[in-house]
């Protein structure tokens, strides 16, 4: 899910990474697009289906996800797992643990019938 | 002698003459006033979106405490009826954190961010915000219930257990809308990675 820019160059945080991409804040939807569209490609996030949240932010908002996050959602459409907001709280080793266990990946092989 | 000196006593002093008003000086006074009051006025201003953007789910504070959360809503209770109206909302919310709806980055006007935090905290649905009401949305998102709502606490989104929010979005580039429910039929969990390219 492609949100709002963290650290945009005309934002209030611009990145301090020499390498780091140099995005202005989109403000337009097409301009967000665009940046989305490099992102998925930069980051080679091709085979993830993605998405753009709107100009208006309200799924970044509903999910509390600035500047990034991860959630998992069951079956049921219910949040098995999530983690805190990044940088501090991101947690992608927790989300393998969490489908690992959702998937039961890690349950001990059935004991040999005697 | 002294007799002399009686008519000299009796008398009044007159007091020293003023000296002329120095217009210049007085208009630098007047001027140093204003801008003092200025200075408070911002600084209410600066408080007042700070406990908006402490407890109403922005995350750029660091922690805020309970009483700390309380005195705010009090800068903002001009009357001290532990009430706070949209007037008094609006007298100190210079700008609002919340992105326009408009879809650009323009600050939203004070009566979009009032509906807001009504929709946020007015449990009642009154169209004020009571003090109660506050601290009741402060510990509702304490977690821990210690008293100090962290960064976390304050934006958490959705809970594990609860129903994640549905939406319909677009790709990258071209492409139709697809909702997270449509997703989610196709009958295997979904990770969320939410994010951006910076």
């Amino acid at each position: 899910m492609y949100i709002r820019e963290a650290h945009p160059i005309d934002g209030e945080s611009p990145p301090q990474e020499a390498d780091a991409p140099q995005i202005l804040q989109p403000k337009t939807m097409e301009a967000r697009q665009e940046v989305a569209t490099a992102c998925v490609a930069g980051l080679e996030l091709d085979a993830i289906p993605a998405w753009v949240d709107e100009m208006d932010d309200a799924v970044n908002r509903a999910y509390a996800a600035q500047p990034d996050r991860l959630y998992l959602i069951g079956v049921d459409g219910k949040v098995v797992w999530k983690c805190g907001q990044g940088p501090r709280g991101f947690d992608p080793d927790g989300m393998e643990v969490a489908i690992r266990k959702l998937l039961g990946l890690d349950e001990p092989p059935p004991t040999m019938a005697e | 002698m002294l007799l002399l000196l009686l008519p000299l006593l009796a008398q009044t002093p007159e007091p020293p003459a003023e000296p002329p008003a120095d217009p210049v000086a007085e208009r630098r006074r007047a001027q140093g006033e204003a801008r003092a009051a200025a200075r408070e006025l911002q600084r209410a201003r600066d408080s007042a979106q700070r406990v908006l953007m402490a407890v109403f789910q922005e995350d750029r504070l660091t922690d805020l405490g309970r009483e700390e959360c309380l005195n705010r809503m009090v800068a903002f209770d001009r009357d001290e009826d532990a009430r706070v109206s949209f007037e008094e909302f609006e007298r100190l919310v210079k700008w609002s954190p919340f992105r326009s709806p408009r879809g650009n980055d323009a600050a939203m006007k004070a009566e979009d961010a009032w509906t807001v935090l009504l929709r946020f905290a007015d449990a009642d649905a009154d169209g004020v915000l009571a003090h109660e009401e506050v601290l009741a949305y402060f510990d509702e998102r304490d977690l821990d219930h210690d008293g100090l709502l962290t960064r976390n606490e304050r934006a958490d989104g959705p809970r594990v257990g609860e129903k994640a929010p549905d939406f319909a979005l677009a790709p990258p580039g071209e492409g139709e809308l697809q909702s997270l429910s449509a997703l989610i039929k196709q009958g295997k969990p979904v990770a969320l990675l939410f994010g951006s390219y910076s």
